[in-house]
């Protein structure tokens, strides 16, 4: 019966939020894909192109593309087939935070709570399905939509090349490698959802408690904490700062390393801490949507 | 008979504010029993308490369970209608049947497209597209759905219009009302519901002003129909409530015996309407 009923669980957020779990994420690979081709239009790709950014001049082309080395070229393209996917993470993060926020947040204000708590399902598996679906379900469908948009936009690239004498698969497949790329991905958005565990949490702890505007409360306390500890720490520096700082988002900007994140490997206690905080932060809210219910 | 619910000692208290006063009273299995009390009177509070979606203090079994130990399993058996509109806005109709079959394990889902099947509800609908009506009507149609013993509705015609409200109490008592089901029905406007009631609470400012079966009240409070110049020699009998209405004074006798009565006047049943306010009246006297 459990099994049964997290499976219609995970399917009634899906129907409650189709425009984030769906049509937003499909809109993104479209202006993705719209923008390759644009690009690909506006400049001519068997010749190179001259961007002149203060006063470096960058050129572009295929012919620069085959002018380098092979190693060169492996870093290059794939540098550039990454940070391609930066958008869609950056979307699945704001997207994932925004839903933990509202996920019993609007059940209690549209009183619809009483219509689920009046079902046999815990509050427990209730918090789960939410966990579950901001943690899991909105990072995998948002790396699908990126991996479509960037395949598509790679056989685009390869019908374009396909008329010149440039061997496709050596320039752009071989050194690209979407199979190792895509498992990269998925690698990066699950620790992605481990490392942010404290704020995801947190997130929905304050879903479940917030009387109003849960966002203001999810930016409002940190900031009060900081400047609390940075007027009366009785130490030197900030602990707080840095362990919340450290454990922001996105992962990216934390690394600098971009896809590099063996240093988690070395960071496992900042890992398991945040993990501790946000096992913490979830059984509060289960405790708390027990308690609370219509605003 | 079982109870379904029964009720010892029931208290709950918002800050300073004493919404239920150490309640005390039974409900048993096959029973319809009407909540009646104004606005504030603690009746939502008190079904609250029995769907363990809020805290108290006291004694409750519901179906011999704790509902302060786990809403969820309480669930199980037990259904549950708040007025109207809760239902989430963005629901599809559709989405609404295949959410609860897969949560609820008594749910019948040939029952619910039979019940919609008589209604103009579609499914593909979005809930938010309904009539307050049709919401009503859906929700109803999940809920008699579910094989459960205790349907428990909070004013679940507050806000909708006369048709509706009869052909939903109609709807229930030809569905769902029995001798092994038990139905408990709050609200103020207790006129569209005194045929289908089997027992009485009446509740005001979260103290229980009364509990009886309906056969027990109608032979305990007996209204007399009486001429002004019979009234002084009635008022000698004491009653616990007095009306004019069209010139003829109504008075409210409790355990007065019928015979008595009779050569004063015309003798009818009470409307629970009249008793409650004549009880509230009097309580207020008393204190």
């Amino acid at each position: 019966m459990i099994r049964t009923q997290m499976t219609t669980l995970l399917k009634r957020e899906f129907w409650e939020h189709k425009t984030l779990m769906l049509y937003l994420p499909a809109v993104g690979s479209a202006l993705f894909l719209i923008s390759v081709v644009g690009l690909l239009l506006l400049t001519n790709a068997a010749s190179s192109t001259e961007i002149i950014f203060e006063e470096s001049v960058f050129e572009f082309g295929l012919d620069k593309l085959v002018a380098l080395d092979n190693a060169e070229r492996t870093l290059l393209l794939g540098q550039v087939y990454q940070l391609s996917s930066y958008p869609f993470l950056l979307m699945s993060l704001v997207v994932a935070v925004n839903y933990l926020l509202g996920s019993m947040f609007n059940e209690r204000k549209d009183r619809s709570i009483l219509f689920w708590k009046s079902m046999p399902v815990s509050d427990a598996l209730t918090v789960v399905s939410k966990l579950v679906t901001g943690l899991l379900v909105v990072p995998m469908v948002y790396l699908i939509f990126c991996l479509i948009a960037q395949l598509l936009s790679l056989f685009v690239l390869t019908l374009v090349l396909i008329s010149t004498d440039y061997p496709v698969w050596d320039i752009l497949w071989q050194p690209i490698n979407p199979i190792s790329h895509a498992f990269s991905l998925l690698f990066y958005q699950l620790m992605q959802s481990l490392w942010g565990a404290p704020w995801f949490g947190y997130a929905l702890l304050l879903s479940a408690w917030a009387k109003s505007s849960p966002v203001v409360w999810f930016v409002g306390i940190p900031v009060a904490v900081v400047i609390l500890e940075r007027v009366y720490s009785p130490y030197d520096g900030l602990i707080i700062f840095d362990w919340l700082w450290a454990h922001s988002l996105p992962l990216l900007a934390v690394s600098g390393e971009g896809f590099n994140l063996e240093w988690m490997l070395v960071e496992v206690t900042g890992l398991l801490q945040g993990i501790v905080a946000g096992m913490i932060f979830v059984g509060s809210a289960v405790w708390l949507r027990g308690k609370h219910n219509e605003i | 008979m079982n109870a379904v619910v029964s009720v010892q000692g029931l208290s709950k208290q918002y800050g300073s504010h004493v919404a239920l006063n150490n309640l005390n009273f039974e409900i048993p299995q096959g029973s319809v029993v009407g909540i009646i009390g104004p606005n504030g009177a603690g009746k939502t509070t008190a079904l609250k308490a029995m769907l363990g979606l809020t805290s108290f203090s006291g004694s409750l079994q519901v179906l011999g369970r704790d509902p302060g130990k786990g809403r969820h399993r309480i669930m199980q058996d037990v259904c549950y209608i708040s007025d109207v509109g809760v239902l989430p806005r963005w629901l599809k109709v559709a989405d609404a049947l295949s959410y609860v079959e897969g949560v609820h394990p008594r749910f019948s889902r040939p029952r619910a497209l039979e019940l919609l099947g008589s209604t103009k509800i579609k499914m593909n609908s979005q809930i938010k597209d309904l009539s307050k009506g049709m919401v009503t009507q859906l929700h109803l149609a999940l809920v008699m759905s579910l094989d459960v013993s205790l349907l428990i509705l909070d004013e679940p015609t507050l806000g909708l219009d006369i048709v509706y409200r009869k052909a939903f109490y109609d709807r229930l008592l030809a569905d769902f009302v029995d001798e092994t089901r038990s139905l408990v029905i709050s609200t103020h406007q207790v006129e569209e519901i005194e045929s289908l009631l089997t027992h009485l609470v009446f509740l005001n400012d979260g103290e229980l002003v009364l509990a009886s079966r309906i056969e027990e009240m109608k032979q305990r409070f007996i209204t007399l129909q009486v001429a002004p110049d019979k009234l002084e020699q009635a008022r000698q009998l004491e009653p616990i409530g007095e009306q004019q209405l069209l010139g003829r004074w109504h008075l409210i006798f409790d355990s007065v015996p019928p015979e008595e009565l009779t050569t004063l006047g015309e003798t009818r049943l009470t409307p629970i309407a009249d008793l409650f306010v004549a009880l509230v009246q009097l309580e207020k006297v008393n204190d």
